[in-house]
């Protein structure tokens, strides 16, 4: 199957996509940053930007507090560093919250991308955006896939009253056209909800097509004979499932699933555009889009560098999705 | 035929009594009492009686259940209660929005059909060719773009720079004193750029649906036998192919509802279009909880409407379809 992928142009592109995606996501905070990657400062080593990569974590504050060369810097590393003083920067040498007196000025040398309304650095923006949709997408699909898969697998293996049960909330789930549900959950939290909640709220409603294909493998695997033969010979439910049926059937879950990280994206950057999730100045692809779509004559630049992050890492996850379904599946159109 | 068909609507009466409970729940699981907060008080801001008469007025008095099945009832004689924001009957709120949002994704549905079907026929008669190729690499992107990205790309292009196409609402402010063939022509104008935004994206899908079908029946045997009698091979995929795609097509336009009224949502946000998904958000955003549940029931049943609707086409269309 990894040979029919790396044959398929198409989804080696997508690979490739999502790989940059994930980087930029993890290490954001040393591509994009107002603080140096590592400096010496009055004899000290620091590493400013590497404890904002584990700040990106939520259990990563304790995890960097505790250890003396990686505590949080003190300093301002651009007014107080010496000018002979080592430090090795990131390549974008500005903070997404880093505001200054240049507002919406075009890309220069200085802002690669350009500024916005308020004087933000549009790519280190970009980049520290990148995290946002990262762990949205991966969040939403994580939670969607542990409701998704016990129900799916539950429908599919027991069958008969807990099928029709278990199908009839799927069709429920799915008459409701997805931004209403999600915005309706939306207004209990208000405005300003922030990335887990976007994620945990999208995760909850979008779990439907997982549990569809999880149920589909499981009522066609556990009749094949393998299955028959491990159950006569008296193997207990977990090994069936976890051993013989989970396995075999997870190819199209798992497309399933990168087609749901798509769709994540696509509806956590449309939350954050509509001013939910992500708040400014905290930075998400929405939210720029959402900036530049309020300052269509002054700012575009804002427009093109949001949209083309967008569409990549969507276009990127579809191919990897269709790759991989054209691979399980090579007589398929 | 018939007993399939009083099976599959008996099967939809579940479902739609979940629609009512879900959208129950979105109102009475929200933290705090919406009522209040909707109209900015703390509950600890009331006084005990003042609070005692405010609960009469909503009921908040009563069991869960009473309050559910006196919402349901009410519900069913379409009655949502009044607004929180403007004392309104949501009803009537609701029934103003709803044309907007059915003319829009009508004609989403038609522009994306009238393209998407030739556009597949094309690419799938000369199977990768030049025009399937591009066309298909095209089609391919255009269906990884949000349609909001898209919104916001158009109305800068089209309706700033290029200054050709209005993209604020329905019609322009002077419309009632239009001629005829002035509305005719306002009203197509303004729904050019927001029509085109609903649409791509199910075009693209349709498009690769009907060449993906087309290029699979053109192997069965009663097109070999078309072919073989003589028939030109552009006719017989038109004439006996296409015929066979149409099952498929009739389950795509059904789930294609729910995607042209959720992804209205934001697009009638960035186009100042009337619709129920403007509604939708300008409640979230008042916090009104009878619009917000109207709202979730009336569109959770346009959608369960439409795929019953697409059900029992299915089984007219191919009498081979039973229950399972």
């Amino acid at each position: 199957m990894g040979r029919r992928i790396a044959r398929d142009g198409r989804a080696v592109a997508g690979l490739l996509g999502v790989a940059l995606l994930l980087v930029v996501g993890l290490a954001g905070p040393m591509l994009a940053n107002r603080q140096p990657i590592v400096c010496r400062f009055e004899g000290q080593w620091h590493w400013p930007a590497l404890v904002d990569v584990v700040h990106q974590f939520p259990w990563g504050e304790r995890l960097v507090s505790k250890s003396k060369p990686f505590a949080f810097p003190t300093f301002e590393a651009k007014r107080d560093l010496p000018a002979d003083g080592f430090a090795l920067w990131p390549p974008i040498r500005y903070g997404p919250r880093e505001t200054s007196a240049d507002i919406l000025q075009g890309p220069s040398a200085v802002h690669l991308l350009g500024t916005d309304q308020v004087g933000r650095d549009v790519a280190a923006r970009l980049l520290r955006g990148a995290s946002v949709s990262v762990g949205v997408g991966l969040g939403a699909m994580l939670i969607a896939s542990l409701i998704g898969i016990p129900l799916g697998g539950l429908a599919g293996y027991v069958g008969g009253i807990t099928d029709i049960l278990i199908s009839r909330l799927i069709e429920l789930v799915l008459c409701f056209p997805v931004f209403f549900l999600i915005l309706a959950v939306m207004a209990w939290l208000g405005p300003g909800t922030g990335a887990v909640g976007v994620a945990v709220v999208i995760g909850l409603t979008r779990w439907t097509s997982i549990a569809r294909y999880t149920r589909g493998e499981f009522l066609r695997l556990k009749s094949e004979d393998y299955v028959l033969a491990a159950r006569a010979q008296g193997a207990g439910l977990g090994r069936i499932v976890f051993v013989h049926i989970l396995p075999n059937g997870l190819g199209p879950v798992l497309v399933a699933i990168t087609f749901g990280v798509a769709n994540v994206v696509l509806i956590e950057a449309g939350l954050s555009w509509l001013g939910f999730g992500v708040q400014a100045p905290e930075p998400s692809w929405g939210n720029m889009l959402r900036a530049g779509y309020e300052h269509l004559k002054l700012g575009p630049h804002l427009i093109y560098s949001s949209c083309a992050a967008i569409f990549l890492a969507v276009l990127s996850c579809n191919l990897v999705a269709d790759g991989l379904r054209s691979a399980l599946n090579p007589k398929g159109v | 035929m018939l007993s399939y068909s009083l099976k599959r609507i008996l099967w939809a009466l579940p479902t739609l009594v979940g629609i009512t409970v879900v959208s129950f729940a979105v109102m009475h699981l929200a933290p705090g009492e919406p009522a209040l907060s909707a109209g900015g008080l703390e509950q600890e801001a009331l006084s005990p009686s003042q609070y005692q008469r405010l609960a009469e007025h909503y009921g908040w008095d009563r069991s869960l259940w009473v309050q559910y099945l006196d919402w349901v009832w009410r519900a069913a004689r379409l009655d949502f209660g009044r607004s929180f924001s403007d004392g309104q009957p949501v009803i009537g709120k609701i029934g103003r929005a709803l044309p907007a949002t059915l003319y829009l994704a009508l004609v989403a549905l038609v522009a994306s059909l009238g393209i998407s079907i030739p556009l597949g026929i094309t690419a799938a008669r000369r199977q990768n060719g030049v025009f399937d190729s591009v066309s298909g690499v095209l089609l391919y992107g255009l269906y990884s773009v949000p349609s909001y990205v898209m919104g916001v790309v158009v109305i800068l292009v089209v309706g700033v720079w290029w200054d050709a196409l209005p993209f604020r609402g329905v019609a322009s402010d002077g419309f009632a004193d239009l001629t005829a063939g002035e509305k005719l022509r306002d009203l197509g104008q303004h729904v050019v750029l927001i029509g085109f935004c609903l649409a791509y994206r199910p075009l693209a899908f349709q498009a690769r649906l009907v060449r993906a079908n087309l290029l699979e029946v053109s192997q069965a045997d009663f097109m070999r036998t078309a072919l073989a009698k003589g028939l030109a091979p552009g006719r017989a995929l038109v004439r006996h192919g296409f015929r066979n795609t149409l099952i498929p097509l009739i389950t795509l336009v059904a789930l294609t509802v729910p995607a042209l009224l959720s992804g209205a949502v934001i697009l009638e946000v960035i186009f100042s279009w009337p619709g129920i998904g403007r509604l939708l958000f300008d409640s979230i955003m008042q916090r009104d909880y009878p619009t917000i549940m109207g709202l979730t029931v009336i569109s959770a049943l346009l959608v369960l409407a439409g795929t019953l609707l697409a059900d029992l086409a299915y089984a007219w269309v191919d009498p081979r379809v039973t229950y399972d």
